[in-house]
């Protein structure tokens, strides 16, 4: 299923960010894809520091435009306390010189220089019925991101389908959880991972109200079926309403809805008409 | 409803009112009545009717965190608390709320529902009953900066702390600080703090330590104030300062390197104005 995928790893590695408690549930061969041992970083090591820092510029770049840049100390105590992080990195021998100094390279460095990254922590929820000593079964995916967004062609086309692909499969995840931005690019990506129910349509308590939440089972047909797009999921029901995703009044009673115990799924891309973004759904028949 | 035991402050209980944010899904992890107090007011943070209440607690985070620089966006608060994990607090009414509180939180004169004036979030992590601290926010020093001394509210953030740690059926804690934190006080309370980390380039300050405990019911009615509860805390081998960032790196080394230290008991102040941690070596 990887085929079309590996010339990505030609140029990109693996690398992982857990702390040594979490590390032992992790997979780190995903998809026969081995994590190199150098590419894993605790990161309570202080050696370590050069590449958090750049992975934290990664961060900035991406996220930073929409305001939601992740601090460093959101970082630490959010993401690689609870959960750990997964990404792709080009040895900085390999990056053009115009990318060492897009991403500050330091001068001698010669290691990996982070691409991208899917970070995933733990959620309360996923504890239910599991063993002793057991990681949870449901995990909130934090962070999905890759440099192609703001500069494309400093890595691989693919790279984020890529990071997320293996990222999934890092991690022992059953149950996912997701939080994203109408209009952001990453809900085609998800949304060919399979039907996305929606856990919120809009979300006041988020610094961008216009943010939905979802939740997906995940098996090794979601895995493959995000690898296969542009074809649809073949779980994915047939949408029968669209969604103007910068209407907040329509969102507001989407999100009304789902309160009242409507269960709406995302049923494909987003599609653009002009002005317009469009998301398919498909709301399911109220149950009696 | 009070408490079995001594706390530090006691009316502090018959003041406010506890309040959980949780999802539905959540929710049945956790403990409604820590110790037997009244039943927390549950806040759906899923639902479009708690808007006005996550945007007050949002203030109670800036009005505590503003001045240091770390108050924590909206978004975290909704991706990495409320929809993994949980936030315990308490509140009180809008109407019983005084006047200078009101000015400070911006309560919209139509709201009649409840003001958080503490909080605690908490993270879950890879194992049940293991969580991260992530929080801890009380009106508490913002009364005093702007002396206002309708009530005491001493002891608020020990209180909200253990409650919270028993409503979420913690077991093992771990939690991040600066060596100059006042909160070390609070924290030391638990007990001895096992140190996981003692100079952090992953946080952004990094002359952060990573602390953690062993959550039981004696040391979480220790910290609220029983003195009833006895604990054994090491002799200190020494004590570093604050400021002492070599200090705080060799330590670091040594902990890389295998080595397992504890700080047993509370800071103490240097005549300088400053604060020096006690460290003992435990293996």
């Amino acid at each position: 299923m990887l085929s079309h995928y590996r010339a990505i790893l030609d140029q990109c590695e693996p690398f992982l960010i857990a702390n040594s408690g979490i590390a032992v549930d992790l997979d780190l061969c995903p998809a026969g894809v081995p994590i190199p041992p150098n590419n894993i970083f605790n990161p309570q090591h202080r050696r370590h520091a050069a590449f958090l820092a750049m992975l934290q510029l990664v961060d900035q770049l991406t996220y930073g435009p929409f305001g939601m840049g992740m601090p460093s100390w959101v970082f630490y105590d959010c993401a690689v306390m609870p959960g750990a992080v997964f990404g792709l990195g080009i040895r900085a021998d390999r990056l053009e010189e115009w990318a060492r100094e897009a991403m500050r390279v330091p001068e001698g460095y010669e290691g990996l220089v982070p691409v991208s990254q899917f970070i995933a922590i733990p959620m309360l929820a996923g504890f239910a019925g599991v063993p002793v000593n057991a990681p949870p079964r449901s995990w909130l995916m934090y962070t999905l991101e890759s440099l192609n967004q703001v500069s494309p062609g400093l890595a691989p086309s693919g790279v984020l389908k890529l990071t997320l692909a293996l990222g999934l499969r890092v991690f022992p995840i059953e149950e996912l959880y997701g939080i994203t931005q109408w209009r952001s690019p990453r809900l085609e990506p998800y949304a060919d991972l399979g039907p996305l129910e929606l856990v919120t349509a809009y979300t006041p308590a988020h610094s961008m109200p216009r943010t939905l939440s979802f939740r997906l089972n995940i098996g090794e047909l979601n895995l493959n079926a995000l690898l296969q797009s542009p074809r649809l999921h073949p779980a994915v029901p047939p949408a029968n309403a669209l969604i103007d995703v910068d209407d907040a009044d329509a969102l507001r009673a989407l999100q009304r809805d789902i309160e009242a115990g409507q269960r709406v799924y995302i049923a494909g891309h987003p599609v653009d008409h002009g002005p317009y973004v469009r998301v398919p759904l498909y709301r399911a028949p109220l149950e009696a | 409803m009070g408490l079995s035991f001594q706390v530090r402050n006691p009316t502090l209980l018959s003041e406010f009112i506890p309040y959980l944010v949780a999802t539905p899904l959540n929710l049945p992890h956790l403990n409604l009545r820590p110790f037997g107090v009244t039943p927390a007011h549950v806040v759906d943070p899923l639902r479009l009717e708690s808007e006005t209440f996550l945007r007050l607690l949002h203030r109670l985070d800036g009005l505590t965190f503003g001045p240091e620089g770390m108050p924590m966006p909206r978004w975290v608060f909704f991706d990495c608390s409320e929809v993994p994990g949980a936030i315990y607090g308490l509140a009180r009414p809008a109407s019983q709320l005084w006047p200078v509180a009101r000015e400070l939180f911006k309560v919209p004169d139509d709201y009649d529902g409840l003001v958080p004036v503490s909080m605690y979030v908490a993270i879950p992590m890879h194992r049940a009953g293991m969580w991260f601290g992530h929080n801890l926010s009380s009106l508490a020093p913002v009364f005093r900066q702007h002396h206002v001394t309708d009530l005491d509210l001493t002891g608020l953030g020990s209180l909200t702390k253990g409650l919270a740690l028993k409503s979420f059926c913690v077991q093992e804690f771990w939690g991040a600080t600066q060596w100059l934190s006042k909160a070390l006080h609070i924290h030391v309370k638990f007990g001895p703090l096992a140190l996981q980390t003692a100079y952090t380039p992953a946080h952004s300050e990094h002359e952060t330590l990573t602390y953690g405990f062993a959550v039981t019911d004696a040391n979480l009615r220790a910290s609220m104030g029983d003195r009833s509860v006895e604990m054994a805390r090491p002799a200190p081998d020494y004590w570093l300062d604050g400021h002492d960032v070599a200090g705080m790196i060799a330590l670091q080394d040594r902990i890389e390197a295998g080595g397992r230290f504890v700080i047993p008991q509370a800071p103490r102040a240097t005549s300088s104005g400053g604060m020096e941690v006690p460290i003992t070596c435990i293996g």
